[in-house]
């Protein structure tokens, strides 16, 4: 993996570092399903407009690329809710609408105007589909989260998204479902302690890679 | 890139008029390829419900359901074997044949449509009997928030079934912070608030037009049918 792929997943994480996105995340992270079929939605449209973009950016210009932008984003998440109604009708029964305010996602309008429409075509499809998985990895830690302390179980509905039984996927955990995390500010509260952990595991890292210790002075002088 | 002072306008123009074309085309293509499987999957989910709604109870083999003049009913009946009191009086033979010994529990089923939801419209099942108390209410369509106004939904919560055997004498119909007997759900009360005041009203009108109940024809035909059953 170069730098460029690690960007989206990590050191520029659209969720956990530009904290782009947040309506979705917040909302629909109550259950790892929930999180899988928004987050599996939210990288097709991303990797959609970025490609759609990339392809058509010579014929924009600075009058018409929004406009233009914004109807192809639009144009993607439509077809993505009537895909997911025509094929997980019940998941859709339940985050239905957070598939059509995909739309409003500052993600994909972000890489649509930071990277699609001034990189070639190869570019923006790696661009958007590295984008799409770490606002999916997010979204999935911040399910796995909240399902296990706010109801204490894990994988429940995912029957709804892969077929078969629910008894197959679902898996019970000894402890009380904590309500708070199933609300809004459980989601935060979820939120900043995983860009807390990613932080941390940042300063290790940086920690690691310089082993000597950096005195007062010199750290003051790097600053500048 | 600013090219937009040396471009015409209607270069402007044409050009997002020829996008939407292409997105729009797309937008058609999906929406035919999907339409028909979309509607199937609304019509299969709420005669789920329905379904689901019937067999709470009773067997769902003992419930029927009918469809009359635009109307469904449901009703449940109990069988007996032997010779019904007419047929022992007329004497008209020792041959024992099933008839309808009681008619457990009848009454309709309509589709309500709340517009007071929080996001919207609010379509449910509502199944009441004739005696005036509810027998299930299940939500069909809506467009409530997501883990916050869907409790209404069994698989995440029993909320709905608290309807269950409830009447405009035996309940008081509104939230529980408000006077009422039913739970509001955390964080969200107009959602909950909505169906019960669809509920609550339309017991109401059912109370003052003393509408048809189970037809007889139909209990009839049913007799009929499951005699020829036997035979």
């Amino acid at each position: 993996m170069n730098d460029n792929t690690l960007q989206g997943l990590w050191s520029n994480n659209p969720a956990l570092v530009q904290l782009l996105g947040l309506c979705p995340l917040l909302a629909v992270s109550n259950t790892v399903a929930n999180s899988l079929v928004l987050g599996i939605v939210t990288l097709l449209v991303l990797t959609g407009s970025n490609l759609i973009i990339s392809m058509i950016r010579r014929k924009l210009d600075d009058s018409t690329r929004l406009p233009a932008q914004i109807m192809i984003i639009a144009s993607f998440v439509t077809i993505g809710d009537l895909l997911v109604q025509t094929f997980m009708f019940d998941i859709h029964q339940r985050i239905g609408l957070f598939i059509a305010l995909i739309v409003t996602n500052c993600t994909i309008l972000g890489r649509a105007e930071g990277f699609a429409r001034r990189n070639g075509i190869g570019a923006a499809v790696l661009d958007g589909f590295t984008m799409g998985l770490g606002f999916l990895i997010a979204l999935l830690a911040m399910g796995v989260v909240r399902e296990v302390i706010g109801s204490g179980t894990l994988f429940s509905q995912m029957h709804l998204v892969f077929g078969g039984d629910e008894s197959n996927y679902l898996i019970r955990l000894p402890n009380e479902p904590f309500l708070l995390m199933l609300l809004p500010p459980g989601a935060f509260f979820v939120l900043g302690c995983l860009i807390a952990l990613k932080n941390l595991i940042d300063q290790r890292y940086a920690r690691q890679q310089s082993p000597t210790t950096i005195s007062p002075t010199q750290s003051v002088s790097d600053q500048r | 890139m600013s090219l937009s002072e040396k471009t015409p306008l209607y270069h402007v123009a044409g050009r997002l008029a020829l996008l939407s074309l292409f997105c729009g085309l797309g937008l058609v293509i999906v929406h035919i390829a999907t339409r028909h499987t979309i509607e199937i999957n609304h019509q299969q989910y709420a005669e789920r419900q329905l379904h689901e709604l019937l067999g709470t109870e009773l067997d769902p083999k003992q419930v029927s359901l009918v469809k009359q003049n635009e109307a469904l009913y449901f009703y449940a009946i109990d069988l007996g074997f032997g010779q019904s009191d007419l047929q022992a009086e007329r004497q008209e033979s020792d041959e024992k044949e099933p008839y309808i010994d009681r008619v457990i529990e009848s009454g309709r089923i309509e589709k309500i449509l709340t517009p007071e939801g929080y996001n919207g419209d609010i379509t449910f099942w509502l199944a009441t009997r004739d005696t005036g108390t509810v027998r299930g209410v299940r939500v069909i369509s809506h467009q409530e928030t997501p883990g916050l106004g869907d409790k209404f939904d069994l698989s995440i919560s029993d909320w709905v079934l608290d309807f269950d055997h409830r009447s405009l004498e035996n309940a008081e119909w509104d939230v529980k912070k408000h006077g009422g007997d039913f739970d509001a759900f955390a964080g969200a009360t107009i959602t909950p608030k909505a169906i019960i005041k669809a509920i609550a009203a339309h017991l109401e009108e059912n109370l003052k037009s003393d509408h048809e109940q189970i037809p007889s024809a139909v209990l009839k035909e049913k007799m009929q049918e499951i005699q020829s059953q036997h035979e």
